[in-house]
């Protein structure tokens, strides 16, 4: 199976880094591992496959550098704990690991990792120096999102029908390569940025009436949500909407569930669905629905990220560009519970299925 | 004391001849320095120790003090102080144990009696204090204190009688003049000459005997030796009239001419060894007096300050007042008490830089005719010559007449009672506030194992003593506080008192101190003094920033230096787990990383080594270059090194050192490896000598 072999690969690269650091230090050269750099400068935007990709520019980070010490120091423990966790066949959490690592350095009053953050950071640098995915380093992500529809699944042994879940739902796992989807009853996937919304649409029996399948990303889309959405979309041909907040944050929320992020662009290809569309909330639909009662006023921040992806490759579309330049002018915004000021079921019996009947998306 | 005072003291004392001295000192006596227990103990050792110090001065003698305090009758009361000094609680045993921590009475839970010893058992929140009673073989009790089983430190502070004794090697007093010196409140005050001294003229010594006598009924025995006689007296002062009351006399041949006077006297007052003690007192004193010897002894054991040098200070001149500086009060009494028959010959022979011409202008302004007697004068008169005094223009006083301490007995001083990293001193020149010549030094002990938290301390002195109460109304505090510290390289948040391992030493002599009032503990804040106090301030910070700023660097090329090796154990575990490293590998592993990390940090070595050598040999070093590593060359000459961490010893990197090191051999006539602790601060330099 393509699963071991991958594996192996993991295990194998990791023992290639570790040799390669002996072999520099018996040389008396300065040791060092070489990371793909994650930012904006080193990733491109594919037209074709319509997603983020990972440039090949590198940095080396050195052992004898009073700034990257530490952080030398820091990826090898993580590559030592993964390493462990693989030949083990263990699985732990992102969480786990920092609290596995996290010890004061002898002789001094230092500690190995101060923050989760510190540990969170070098497994992704791990992951892109692999060349691998965290979750076959064994590692599980966060766990955030929920899904409602009329689908069968199987994971771990039971059988799931996230139908008859009641009004939480199933809780998306970190991991979910190994859930197999069994039998879909739907004609397309709502994302919901908010829960909120999720559970008013849930309660309305959105899902039934429109024969659909509804997630919500909680904020931020977390890994496993995002490749489930990818493989609902791609295995089971359903189209992708994107409903969140009218503003640059809930927009990237968007673009990140489509094209895949800066900082994970490496791993675009298996978390990102470019057939995904923007269903609202736009600020043009501010107008059209006469929602202006409901706004709020932009903070700077706002402004200031709607400025930053007015540059973005990925925002080039004209409608995006309108959309973005129309916020920078009016200076407000709107979450999606202004829907509601017109009524509890505005969004389920009025705003969405007029949406999707006239197909009025945002690429 | 300073002249103020005395002057006030005598000017109550003449209107109130009827009444009693004795009434006149209990009236007085929180402005002498008696208003409570603890304060009055500290008193006694200073009027003590301030007398024995100018009478050695005086007389051209090194000093050689020796003060002894004992209980007589005392309540056991100890103070219980953590470990940075803070005040926790005291421990009191009048009828039963008393414990009181952090303001709150504990209850006594338990008692437990052993052979030897009872333990009284407190408990609070889960806490157990214990107090752990003993006797010695005289049937003197002795407590101790376990916080959790664990051993807190207690001081004796115990309130009651005391035992005094004070003895020094000055020239004594003749044995004719014993009762006058002692006995007799105000006499010798000599008001109307100016001279920087230690003060306490006329009241000071008899105050003390006063209180003993007030406080236990007994009297004060003194033993004076002059060159050609020993004087053995005992004595009190006889109240009503203001005179020594001799209980005994004996005085005898002086066979070996030993001089020194010795005093011994019981008193009541509360011994603390915490904020202004005698013990702090007497710190302060060596401080400011370097060539004085001085051993203690008290109720929690003995301390010797040492004399660091044999030089007597100068002598301070005595001087006439200056008309700028002189009060009314004062100029009413001079006028009265004067020689001069004629009012021009008192303005002459009295004062200081008055000559022809500015006799003519005081009369003419003053309208008081030249042959007027002095002691004629109505107060209308000498209040419009006051006036007129201080319209003329004078020539300013001469300012030589002072005795500083001197930068460098300042800073011989402060390194021999603080445990400090750097000191700097600074002497100002002379100058004038209100026709008084004055002079200001500053000193700055920086770094050690000086308190690395919090403000900065202040030691302050007057006329070379310790002023130990109201900090904050102190011209000195005053000048510390405005003073822009972060131009020198310390923490300071506005105008407060910087903040670190900082201690600031502020000398202010004069011929006339002028306290900000009759508590004598405060230095007035005029503009021409806190003047001076800034600029020697200003001079002595610009002086400890060069080391200030070193250490900053010291700091960072440590925390360089330390870095590789810290994390290198923990890069080698996990590339052992990554790889399954064998013996052979993890051995290269740690000892080529080893080599690299101290060639990677071989120029913070090498800048730490330089720097703390500079402090402990005054040696000045400098860098050669040899195949990548740096070598450090004496000035000297003929002295090659190389610096180690010193937990490099035994490893792959001391070979490699001395590999380099041994390549020089011939080329220079010594070859030494300097060993240095990274882990201390400051970094501990071991020297070893390799050819």
């Amino acid at each position: 199976m393509a699963e071991t072999t991958k594996r192996d690969n993991t295990e194998k690269n990791l023992v290639a880094m570790g040799r390669k650091i002996i072999d520099e230090v018996k040389r008396m050269e300065n040791p060092s591992i070489d990371i793909p750099i994650r930012s904006l400068s080193n990733v491109t935007y594919d037209q074709k496959t319509k997603s983020l990709v990972l440039g090949d520019k590198f940095s080396k980070r050195h052992y004898f550098n009073v700034a990257h010490a530490k952080p030398f120091m820091q990826t090898l423990l993580v590559a030592a704990a993964t390493n462990g966790l693989v030949k083990d066949r263990l699985h732990t959490s992102l969480r786990d690991l920092f609290y596995m690592l996290k010890r004061t350095i002898p002789n001094s009053n230092e500690n190995t990792f101060d923050d989760q953050s510190e540990s969170d950071a070098m497994i992704v640098d791990l992951e892109v120096t692999l060349d691998t995915l965290r979750e076959k380093l064994n590692l599980n992500a966060d766990i955030r999102g929920r899904v409602v529809g009329n689908v069968v699944i199987e994971d771990r042994e039971d059988e799931i029908n996230w139908g008859k879940l009641g009004s939480g739902g199933w809780a998306i796992p970190s991991n979910v390569e190994d859930v197999q989807i069994k039998k879909v009853k739907a004609d397309y996937i709502l994302v919901i940025e908010k829960n909120a919304a999720f559970e008013r649409l849930h309660e309305d029996k959105f899902w039934q009436n429109q024969n659909c399948i509804l997630v919500t990303t909680q904020g931020q889309a977390a890994r496993g949500t995002r490749r489930l959405i990818q493989r609902l979309s791609t295995e089971h041909k359903l189209p992708v909407y994107i409903f969140t907040d009218a503003d640059s944050y809930g927009w990237y929320i968007y673009s990140v569930i489509k094209f895949g992020s800066i900082g994970l662009a490496h791993v675009s290809d298996r978390l990102g669905t470019p057939n995904a569309k923007f269903i609202g909330l736009t600020l043009s639909d501010i107008e059209e629905f006469g929602l202006q009662d409901f706004t709020i006023k932009a903070e700077e921040v706002d402004l200031k990220r709607a400025q930053e992806m007015l540059n973005y490759e990925w925002f080039k579309a004209p409608e995006w560009q309108a959309e973005l330049k129309l916020m920078l002018k009016k200076k407000y915004k709107a979450e999606l519970e202004a829907l509601s000021g017109k009524g509890l079921k505005f969004v389920t019996e009025k705003y969405l299925p007029k949406k999707i009947k006239s197909k009025d998306f945002l690429p | 004391m300073a002249e103020k005072n005395t002057k006030n003291a005598e000017d109550l004392a003449g209107k109130m001849r009827e009444v009693s001295v004795a009434e006149f000192f209990e009236k007085n006596k929180h402005l002498l320095g008696y208003e409570n227990p603890t304060k009055s103990l500290l008193t006694i050792v200073k009027e003590g120790v301030d007398n024995s110090l100018d009478a050695c001065d005086e007389a051209g003698i090194l000093p050689n003090i020796k003060v002894s305090i004992k209980e007589i009758e005392a309540r056991v009361m100890y103070d219980i102080l953590d470990s940075k000094g803070n005040d926790l609680g005291e421990f009191m045993f009048d009828k039963k144990p008393v414990l009181k921590i952090k303001d709150r009475f504990l209850k006594l839970k338990n008692t437990e009696k052993d052979t030897g010893s009872t333990d009284y058992i407190f408990e609070v929140s889960g806490k157990e204090y214990k107090i752990r009673e003993t006797k010695n073989e005289d049937g003197d009790k002795n407590y101790q204190l376990f916080i959790d089983e664990e051993r807190a430190k207690m001081t004796r502070s115990p309130l009651g009688k005391f035992k005094i004794t004070m003895e020094d090697n000055g020239p004594g007093v003749m044995a004719n003049k014993v009762p006058l010196a002692f006995g007799k409140m105000l006499y010798g005050s000599k008001f109307h000459r100016l001279r920087q001294s230690r003060g306490t003229q006329g009241i000071g010594i008899s105050g003390v005997i006063m209180y003993s006598q007030i406080t236990t009924g007994k009297s004060t025995k003194i033993t004076s030796a002059t060159e050609k006689e020993i004087a053995t007296v005992e004595l009190r002062v006889d109240v009503s009239k203001n005179s020594a009351q001799i209980i005994s006399e004996d005085v005898v041949k002086n066979k070996d001419g030993k001089t020194g006077l010795k005093i011994e006297l019981e008193a009541e007052g509360r011994y603390v060894e915490k904020g202004a003690s005698v013990t702090e007192f007497l710190k302060q004193t060596a401080i400011a007096n370097p060539h004085a010897k001085m051993t203690y002894e008290g109720p929690n054991g003995k301390l010797v300050f040492d004399r660091v040098t044999n030089q007597v200070p100068k002598q301070p001149q005595e001087i006439l007042p200056h008309p700028y500086g002189v009060e009314l009060g004062i100029l009413t009494r001079m006028a009265m008490s004067t020689g001069s028959k004629s009012v021009s010959g008192f303005l002459n022979n009295d004062f200081s830089k008055v000559g022809d011409v500015a006799i003519k202008e005081i009369l003419k302004i003053s309208k008081i005719e030249a042959a007027a007697k002095p002691g004629e004068l109505t107060h209308e008169d000498i209040e419009r010559l006051h006036r007129a005094m201080q319209m003329v223009k004078l020539q300013s006083p001469e300012t030589d007449v002072l005795s500083p301490m001197g930068e460098k007995l300042i800073e011989e001083g402060l390194k021999k009672e603080v445990k400090a990293e750097f000191f700097v001193a600074v002497t100002r020149p002379p100058a004038v506030y209100r026709g008084n010549p004055f002079q200001v030094e500053v000193g700055i002990a920086y770094g050690g194992e000086l308190q690395p938290e919090g403000a900065a301390q202040m030691v302050r002195f007057a006329n070379k003593v310790p002023l130990l109460y109201h900090g904050g109304d102190c011209a000195t505090s005053e000048s510390i506080v405005e003073t822009d510290w972060k131009r020198y390289g310390f923490n300071q948040t506005g105008k407060n008192v910087p903040t670190g391992p900082i201690i600031f030493l502020v000398h202010f002599a004069s011929v006339w101190v002028p306290y900000t009032s009759e508590g004598k503990q405060a230095i007035a804040d005029y503009p021409e003094i806190v003047k001076e106090i800034k600029l020697a301030l200003q001079e002595a910070g610009r002086r400890i920033s060069v080391y200030v700023k070193k250490k900053g660097m010291v700091k960072e090329h440590q925390k360089t230096s330390l870095l590789y090796q810290r994390y290198l154990d923990e890069v080698i575990k996990a590339l052992e787990l990554i790889t399954n490293l064998d013996k052979d590998d993890d051995k290269m592993l740690r000892k080529n990383l080893q080599i690299m990390a101290w060639s990677k940090t071989q120029e913070a070595y090498n800048f730490i080594t330089s720097n703390y050598l500079h402090v402990k040999n005054s040696e000045e070093t400098t860098m050669v270059e040899h195949h990548g590593y740096k070598l450090l060359v004496s000035e000297k000459g003929g002295v090659v090194g190389i610096a180690v961490n010193s937990t490099h010893k035994d490893t792959g990197v001391e070979d490699e050192a001395m590999k380099i090191l041994s390549s020089q051999k011939g080329k220079y006539k010594k070859g030494m490896v300097y060993y240095c602790d990274m882990s201390k601060d400051p970094p501990e330099i071991e020297e070893r000598k390799i050819w």
